[in-house]
């Protein structure tokens, strides 16, 4: 199918079942997979002769894969241990691991598959409350939800100091390995350093201060209104005109013996098609505007989340659904060791863990699966925790959140991943590294060889896991990472 | 919160009537706040040579000598108004909107390989275009010739004449008078033609299409 | 037959046929009159789209100068004629300067403010200041921008929007000294150019990233990565005494001393960028920025000093650094902190690490204060190397250059070099665009 066939995004919501091409269709037609080819009309093709093959356009299909993938990436270092642990950890918990882990190390449950947390944390606490209003209540949420989760993560390589870890390619994105409708992941706040793989993913960018239904809307919407100016098909042709004129134009700037030549003509050509969709008006707002979403609505009381969370709900499903790539979120004011439990630390966890209880959510009711990756450029240890009173959604509750002490990403730190299976159970994940039984400090396995490898490896991971299981092999060539095994937690 | 106001704008607008009669700030003696440092001229190091610097890394972009560039912030914004010789201007109308809205998705970093954000320049182009069709006596008609009330297919020179001008100025004249003028002409004519083919387009719409494919590809998509 | 309908003479032929010709031979010279010479111009835009980012639209007459140039071979003459244009000042120059107002050298999200404008007089000369480059962390004086509505000097953080689109940053006024939130002038001594100049908060300045909470490590390293181009663990080892670490780096931790799976603390903390000795002393306790802005710090308490950790309420803790106390103070009982003075001396552990070589350090390798360091730090060859690196990657990332032509284009503008260079980054621009290996 060339690209140019006169679809809109009502026709790939109309045929959801039936969106476009599959991986599968690509395979059986024999075309390289994941990629499908837009070439120049033959009238122009011979009028520019041998410039064909210079003409031409590889864009991922327009298609919604189903499968959420997101990215928390806490700037600063947060006490990882008061996230999730894994089973190895859980086992040999004493005090002192308890106590640099900042949770209380004595109210420990297993959720899924092999992730652990402190039911009594912030994180914790939250993450066994669930959303607001879910139908049956939090052992509801527990059972159809959190039973069907599973994780892995690499240990100790993140860093020892936020100063170290700052800037050093900890986030990442999917766009351009994922089929999405839009073609593009959303970043919240990302002001970090991407990995050198993800620097030219496309992606739109909001702020968490405009992080709104109606600023999502905005983002995915042309302005001014559509109305009398353009219609989709007049915007796809004048994006099939501008990249013809490019392609004419290529002789005389000399493309063909220029580097990043065709990277050029497939970023900026391909980046193009999604705006089709965005010239009808309601089309951002039908897509996240939460509380209109009725997969969601009908499973708990959305009206009741802050409109950040909405915004960050519906973004969710819509990764999802498959209409966008990833949802990265960078959080700030995660240097916390020395702060206040209660009106800080506490306060912070629970924003994360409420991140992905929404993310858990939008998986379960976009009915797929669903990768969520956790990263931090330190980490602070904790010298034991402190009961606090904390507001977890509308919920007041009595929690033990932790004291961080300092930063030391040396003794535990980790990228995480949490997979959501909604046929359930969570499939089976790996942590790697080892941790010291005195201490619970982790020493990095010695086929990580660095941070940067760590994150390629669980966003391959993540790619797997949401592509039923297939290595990701454009997404590890992208990475640069040729033993997919050495960095994977699949 | 305090700010440094009163002093120092006073003390600039005094150097500035100094500076229109001439005073000089290269001073060598230390003033009221010391200036060591300020226009200390650098002397050269004797046998300070090149061979005195630390290694450096060599640039490679490619097995080709040369690479293409991308326009970012700034520069896109600049490229457009120059495409519409500034019949549209980012400080006006729907352009400047839009900038507000898409100027931090813009594409930020010149080389290709970590860049992104062009489906942002095709929205800033669409918003900037659309100020040529607002008002009554359009500048889509004073300055194009493109009438609004006519058909697209009567307007089809002008449609043509104005895509052609408006990426005249992204390449210097080479979209109309080089090699490849014949080229992009016939796309600029499949273009007009396409939108004459559907019935409820105008001529407003056909020239918002001509404008929006013209600018997004002088502005990002020419490796320039 | 009316006379108009008889068939023409041959008299008429010839004359018809010659004015045939004549038609065709002016057609033919107009033709070639507007032939346009593809490769100038084609170069010509490169050179205009590169230097000014596509400011300088085509009908301008410096464009068809640089047609000009191109043509007769002058290639790098064309190209100086874009950077020294006010299209080059209002983009590259004011994007570099942006860059550098955090390691992440992005200029994303980053607004205008007194740092960026002093680097913009720094890149293009104004308020009768010539360009250089040689002051850039050291010069003790304020620029502002003259607003293009009032004609008045003012804080470029005070330029509208409409203003910014017409500002032409080659005109600037240049006022001695700088001041902080307060309005107190900073001492000559700990001034560090653009590094110490923040008029209000939030202003996006390299004193605001590198001054707000924390302990000011950010501050240190900043200004040698933005300065070198060297990441932390370039220049990180763990061959150093431990008197040098920060006296907030717990000396328990598991990795204090040989780093498990990851560096050591004591190489960065001690060895590297963020060591007591190589410039955290000019800045650890005398900077701070808070909520209401840059504030400088004459006569710092316990209460007050960075060095001592990140929080107030730990600092008198770790000053006494008594590890036997519960629970367990974070902090490094063997540090010497920082000198009161200010001192630092960048050959210990780097001039037996090759670091100093690497940087083709010039400079004095001891002083006190800020302001000595960055003038010393301006006479190293990397710093001049660095900036043509950037400009490489702004005209032409894709490009292709060896290592010497990298350092024969910084030797260009070196004016520490033997024989001196410009001190002026246009002088790289335009040896970078006129390169073979560029546009």
């Amino acid at each position: 199918m060339t690209y140019k066939a006169k679809l809109n995004w009502k026709d790939l919501v109309e045929k959801r079942d039936h969106a476009g091409i599959s991986r599968r269709d690509l395979l059986a037609r024999g075309m390289a997979t994941g990629f499908i080819t837009a070439a120049l009309p033959p009238a122009l093709l011979s009028l520019i002769g041998g410039r064909a093959e210079s003409a031409m356009l590889t864009c991922p299909p327009a298609t919604r894969a189903a499968g959420a993938i997101a990215q928390i990436y806490a700037e600063g270092g947060p006490t990882m241990g008061a996230r999730f642990i894994g089973e190895d950890q859980a086992a040999l918990m004493n005090a002192t691991v308890a106590a640099n882990y900042g949770i209380s190390g004595t109210n420990l449950l297993k959720l899924g598959s092999n992730l652990v947390i402190d039911t009594t944390s912030p994180f914790g606490a939250t993450i066994m409350q669930g959303p607001p209003g879910w139908v049956g209540g939090s052992t509801d949420w527990q059972t159809k939800v959190l039973s069907k989760i599973s994780g892995g993560g690499h240990r100790g390589p993140f860093n020892a100091d936020d100063g170290a870890g700052s800037n050093t390619g900890l986030l990442g994105g999917v766009a351009s390995f994922k089929n999405t409708q839009l073609g593009k992941d959303l970043q919240i706040s990302v002001s970090n350093k991407m990995a050198n793989w993800a620097t030219g993913i496309a992606a739109s960018s909001i702020s968490r201060n405009s992080l709104t239904p109606a600023g999502l809307s905005t983002l995915f919407s042309v302005a001014p209104s559509a109305n009398g100016l353009v219609t989709s098909q007049s915007m796809t042709d004048a994006s099939n005109a501008a990249i013809d004129i490019a392609a004419a134009l290529s002789n005389t700037f000399g493309h063909s013996t220029r580097n990043g030549a065709t990277t050029l003509a497939n970023s900026t050509g391909c980046a193009l098609y999604g705006n089709s969709a965005l010239v009808d008006p309601a089309f951002g707002s039908s897509l996240f505007t939460a509380t209109g979403i009725s997969a969601l609505s009908a499973l708990f009381t959305v009206s009741d989340l802050s409109t950040a969370e909405q915004a960050l709900l519906a973004s969710y499903y819509q990764s999802a659904s498959g209409v966008i790539g990833g949802v990265v979120l960078q959080l700030g004011g995660r240097d916390y060791h020395g702060q206040n439990p209660q009106t800080v630390i506490a306060p912070a966890d629970i924003e994360e863990a409420r991140a992905i209880v929404m993310f858990l959510a939008a998986c379960y009711a976009a009915n797929a699966p669903g990768s969520f990756l956790y990263f931090s450029n330190g980490q602070a240890v904790a010298s034991g925790v402190q009961a606090v009173t904390a507001t977890i959604g509308n919920t007041t509750a009595t929690i033990n959140a932790p004291v961080a002490r300092g930063d030391a990403g040396g003794s535990y730190n980790a990228g995480l991943v949490i997979f959501f299976n909604p046929a359930g159970p969570g499939p089976a994940a790996l942590f790697t590294g080892t941790i010291a039984a005195n201490s619970g400090n982790a020493k990095t396995a010695t086929t990580i060889q660095s941070s940067q490898a760590a994150v390629s490896g669980l966003y391959l991971s993540a790619l797997k896991w949401i592509n039923g299981g297939t290595d990701p092999t454009a997404a590890a060539t992208a990475m640069n990472i040729q033993n997919l095994a050495d960095v994977m937690v699949l | 919160m305090k700010r440094i106001s009163n002093q120092i704008i006073a003390a600039g607008a005094v150097c500035l009537a100094a500076f229109v009669v001439g005073c000089s700030y290269h001073e060598k003696e230390i003033p009221s706040h010391g200036q060591v440092g300020v226009a200390v001229e650098p002397t050269p190091i004797s046998n300070n040579t090149v061979a005195q610097a630390g290694p450096t890394t060599a640039v490679s972009g490619g097995a080709n000598q040369n690479g293409v560039l991308v326009a970012t912030g700034s520069g896109v914004v600049a490229r457009l108004e120059n495409g519409l010789e500034k019949n549209a201007v980012s400080t006006a109308g729907n352009f400047k909107k839009s900038l507000k809205l898409v100027n931090t998705n813009l594409p930020s970093k010149a080389n290709i390989q970590n860049a992104s954000g062009f489906d942002q320049v095709q929205l800033l182009a669409y918003a900037a275009c659309s100020d040529l069709t607002t008002g009554n006596n359009p500048l889509m008609k004073t300055v194009y010739g493109v009438i609004p009330s006519a058909t697209i297919a009567s307007n089809q020179p002008a449609l043509i004449a104005a895509g052609l001008r408006m990426l005249d100025q992204h390449t210097a004249g080479l979209a109309s008078q080089g090699p490849d003028s014949a080229a992009v002409t016939t796309v600029l004519t499949n273009l007009v033609q396409a939108q004459a083919a559907v019935g409820t387009n105008t001529s407003k719409m056909a020239f918002m299409t001509v404008c929006i494919a013209v600018n997004t590809a002088g502005t990002s998509m020419l490796g320039l | 037959m009316s006379k108009s309908m008889q068939p023409p003479t041959s008299r008429t032929k010839v004359a018809r046929m010659l004015a045939l010709v004549a038609m065709a031979w002016t057609l033919l010279n107009a033709f070639s009159a507007m032939a346009i010479d593809v490769p100038s111009t084609v170069m010509a835009l490169r050179l205009k789209n590169a230097i000014t980012g596509g400011l300088m639209p085509s009908s301008d007459p410096l464009f068809a100068q640089m047609v000009t140039l191109v043509a007769a071979g002058n290639v790098k003459g064309a190209a100086l004629v874009a950077a020294n244009s006010k299209y080059f000042a209002n983009y590259l120059a004011r994007r570099l300067a942006l860059q550098m107002q955090s390691p992440s050298l992005d200029a994303s999200g980053m607004t205008d403010n007194d740092a960026s404008a002093f680097l913009v007089a720094h890149f293009v000369g104004g308020g009768g200041a010539v360009a250089r480059i040689s002051t850039i962390w050291s010069e003790n004086a304020t620029y502002l921008v003259v607003s293009p509505s009032t004609g008045a000097p003012i804080h470029a953080a005070d330029l509208s929007d409409d203003d910014l689109a017409t500002v032409d940053w080659t005109q600037m006024v240049r006022v001695g000294g700088q001041q902080d939130i307060t309005g107190t002038y900073l001492p000559v001594s700990v001034v560090g150019g653009y590094t110490t100049l923040s008029d209000r908060a939030n202003d996006n300045s390299f004193a605001m990233f590198g001054a707000t909470a924390g302990t000011n490590l950010r501050m240190i390293e900043g200004i040698w990565q933005i300065a070198t181009g060297f990441a932390l663990l370039d220049v990180a080892s763990p061959a150093v005494e431990v008197e040098l670490v920060p006296r907030f780096v717990p000396v328990y931790d598991p990795n204090f001393f040989h780093g498990q799976g990851q560096t050591a603390c004591i190489a960065c903390h001690g060895g590297g960028m963020a060591s007591v000795g190589h410039g955290y002393a000019t800045v650890a306790n005398v900077f701070d920025f808070t909520e209401d802005g840059f504030t400088y710090i004459a006569n710092p308490t316990v209460r007050t000093m960075k060095s001592l950790g990140s929080d107030p309420n730990q600092r008198n803790r770790n000053l006494t650094c008594d590890l036997t106390r519960t629970p367990t103070p974070v902090c490094n009982p063997n540090s010497f902190d920082v000198d009161s003075a200010q001192s630092w001396d960048v050959a210990k552990t780097w001039s037996e690490t090759g670091v100093l070589s690497a940087m083709g350090w010039k400079g004095p390798t001891t002083g006190k204060g800020l302001q000595q360091l960055g003038y010393a730090i301006a006479q190293s060859w990397v710093v001049y190397q660095f900036f043509t690196q950037r400009v490489i990657g702004e005209l032409c990332p894709l490009g292709t250059f060896t290592s010497a032509e990298v350092s024969a284009i910084a030797a260009s503008a070196n004016p520490w070099a033997d024989p001196a260079g410009t001190d002026d980054i246009r002088t790289i621009v335009a040896g970078v665009a006129s390169s073979p290996g560029c546009l």
